[in-house]
């Protein structure tokens, strides 16, 4: 088991695809992992934390270069694993399977695209159906996205959520009663800490997001809540950051994104951020890899090119 | 065109009747302009520099109908242009006019008591071809069409505007693939420009309050929002011309 396990992560390292059986077997494992962890996951510094991937393979083995191979390097990623790069199946895999062999060296955490009706229109269904020839990997996927923890906190000072905060949420304690396992909602508080977004330009506290889903929440809103269950900062990601990486409200709040040159034509770098055994912060930033323009290439389309309005 | 009125000059000669309102006079009258000629966006002509200053649209009136839930003192200055009448009020400044307690009751009106969670709603299913949906909209002159899936659940939004898109960067070849596929290019198309994903169906249920669908409309800068059923079905469509239907009635009284 444990030599198979090694085998596909070797095959998966090289941007391979296991089988449909060894997906549904991988999945298997990861719940009886995954269903033990708390919609808020303890997760002990060191470690570095990690913004969107979106299915860019190549990008997220810079990042490893970058940041150090799992499990010498302790990886809280942070969501969105799929949806838009070319492959969301080996990046989501690959992660997958890291986890159940490395369970306390990496910690995944859900975000708005591990949901069934964002995957549908975002490209990873697409891409399963290609892959596989069927929808049952992605359904397996998708099983695996309930599982997912809400959220993370390092040392009970650092909390990390995909998107952020709700307005029906207070306390940490609170994200504790959420009956996670279940589609992401349209509404509520367990779909608003996977789509909200921090506005800086927010003279009140919240207000409707342009996405149609979750909330825009301000620095009024952010430092309270930063206050009373006693942190020190709020980590998410959710959002382009073309720097990398973007502080807000007085460094309380930053946005982590780790997709450089996001879908191959954004020219943004990528960051990560390390947060060492005393919550000591830095930043590191890296670009994309060469590999995508060979990968491209290679790869078999869905309808030819990804077709961006230009 | 007549070429002896000034307000015409320099326009094209396109065979619109261009509808103009003139700068600095009150919202109120500006609504029944744009409501009665069915368009949603009108130049705005200001006599005194003789020129376009810019469009009023019902963005526009959105965004000040909602700042006058809030009270406010009247400005000294009432020759205030529109768009500065926005942007003071955007900023939390006075907006002169007095309050509309029969807008705040409206607000707090939930859509069915409206009456606007049942509209006929005009759909495509998510397999038919994107040519379909334009037919359809063209045959029955709307902007807009639910695309649904098999079992009636709304999957999202097409429209007029998105097949312009569509024929300005010539990808005529996209009039032949699915509507839902089409869908899914439009959000891949905009959520890189923006940075962010937008969920794919943007409605609103039939318990919602007036004033939050205004709200809804005004985030998410779209000129619709489905109403629908706890199980995704569509119950009807709240357009910017429905939102200032109802709120021309209040304004007349």
């Amino acid at each position: 088991m444990g030599s198979d396990l090694d085998r596909q992560i070797d095959t998966l390292l090289q941007c391979k695809i296991i089988t449909e059986a060894e997906v549904k077997e991988l999945c298997l494992k990861a719940r009886e992992i995954l269903v033990e962890e708390s919609n808020v996951q303890r997760v002990d510094a060191p470690v570095t934390v990690c913004g969107d991937i979106h299915g860019q393979f190549w990008d997220l083995k810079k990042l490893f270069e970058v940041g150090g191979e799992c499990p010498k390097t302790n990886y809280l990623f942070m969501g969105d694993f799929v949806d838009r790069g070319h492959h969301s199946v080996e990046t989501f895999l690959l992660l997958l399977a890291l986890k159940v062999r490395y369970p306390d060296r990496i910690t995944l955490i859900r975000g708005n695209h591990e949901s069934r009706q964002i995957t549908k229109v975002y490209g990873f269904y697409d891409e399963c159906f290609q892959k596989f020839g069927s929808a049952n990997v992605w359904r397996y996927c998708c099983e695996i996205f309930d599982y997912l923890s809400l959220s993370a906190i390092i040392d009970d000072r650092i909390f990390c959520v995909h998107g952020g905060l709700s307005p029906s949420i207070n306390t940490i304690d609170q994200i504790r009663t959420i009956d996670r396992m279940q589609e992401v909602p349209h509404s509520g508080a367990m779909c608003d800490l996977l789509w909200s977004d921090p506005d800086p330009d927010s003279c009140t506290g919240w207000g409707l997001s342009p996405r149609g889903a979750g909330f825009l929440f301000g620095e009024t809103v952010a430092k309270p809540f930063l206050h009373n269950n006693g942190l020190e900062l709020i980590a998410r990601a959710h959002q382009l950051v073309m720097e990398g990486y973007k502080l807000m409200f007085d460094e309380t709040v930053v946005t982590v994104w780790s997709a450089p040159n996001y879908c191959y034509r954004c020219g943004n770098v990528a960051a990560i951020l390390e947060i060492d055994a005393n919550l000591g912060k830095s930043y590191t930033i890296f670009r994309d890899s060469e590999r995508n323009s060979m990968a491209s290439r290679s790869t078999p389309q869905r309808e030819g090119p990804p077709d961006y309005f230009l | 065109m007549d070429g002896s009125n000034p307000h015409r000059e320099g326009l094209t000669t396109l065979h619109h009747d261009w509808t103009m309102i003139p700068a600095g006079k009150l919202v109120e009258r500006q609504t029944p302009v744009l409501l009665s000629n069915g368009i949603s966006a009108a130049p705005v002509f200001d006599e005194a520099k003789n020129s376009f200053t810019g469009m009023f649209d019902y963005g526009d009136l959105m965004a000040y109908i909602l700042i006058l839930l809030k009270k406010m003192d009247p400005p000294q200055d009432q020759t205030l242009e529109m768009r500065d009448l926005i942007q003071k009020a955007n900023n939390s400044q006075s907006v002169p006019l007095g309050e509309f307690p029969k807008l705040q009751a409206v607000m707090q009106t939930t859509l069915h008591a409206c009456g606007l969670d049942h509209s006929n709603v005009l759909s495509v299913n998510g397999n038919a071809p994107v040519l379909d949906a334009l037919v359809k909209m063209s045959s029955n002159s709307v902007s807009s069409l639910a695309v649904l899936d098999d079992q009636g659940i709304l999957l999202g939004n097409i429209s007029m505007t998105d097949i312009q898109h569509v024929m300005k960067h010539l990808k005529s070849s996209w009039l032949w693939i699915s509507c839902f596929q089409f869908i899914s290019k439009i959000r891949l198309s905009r959520g890189v420009e923006t940075g962010e994903d937008q969920y794919p169906v943007l409605d609103v249920s039939a318990g919602s309050t007036f004033g939050y669908t205004l709200l809804k409309l005004q985030a998410t800068k779209v000129h619709r929002l489905w109403v629908v059923q706890d199980n995704g079905s569509v119950a009807g469509v709240v357009s910017l011309t429905d939102v200032f239907r109802v709120l021309s009635k209040l304004i007349d009284n």
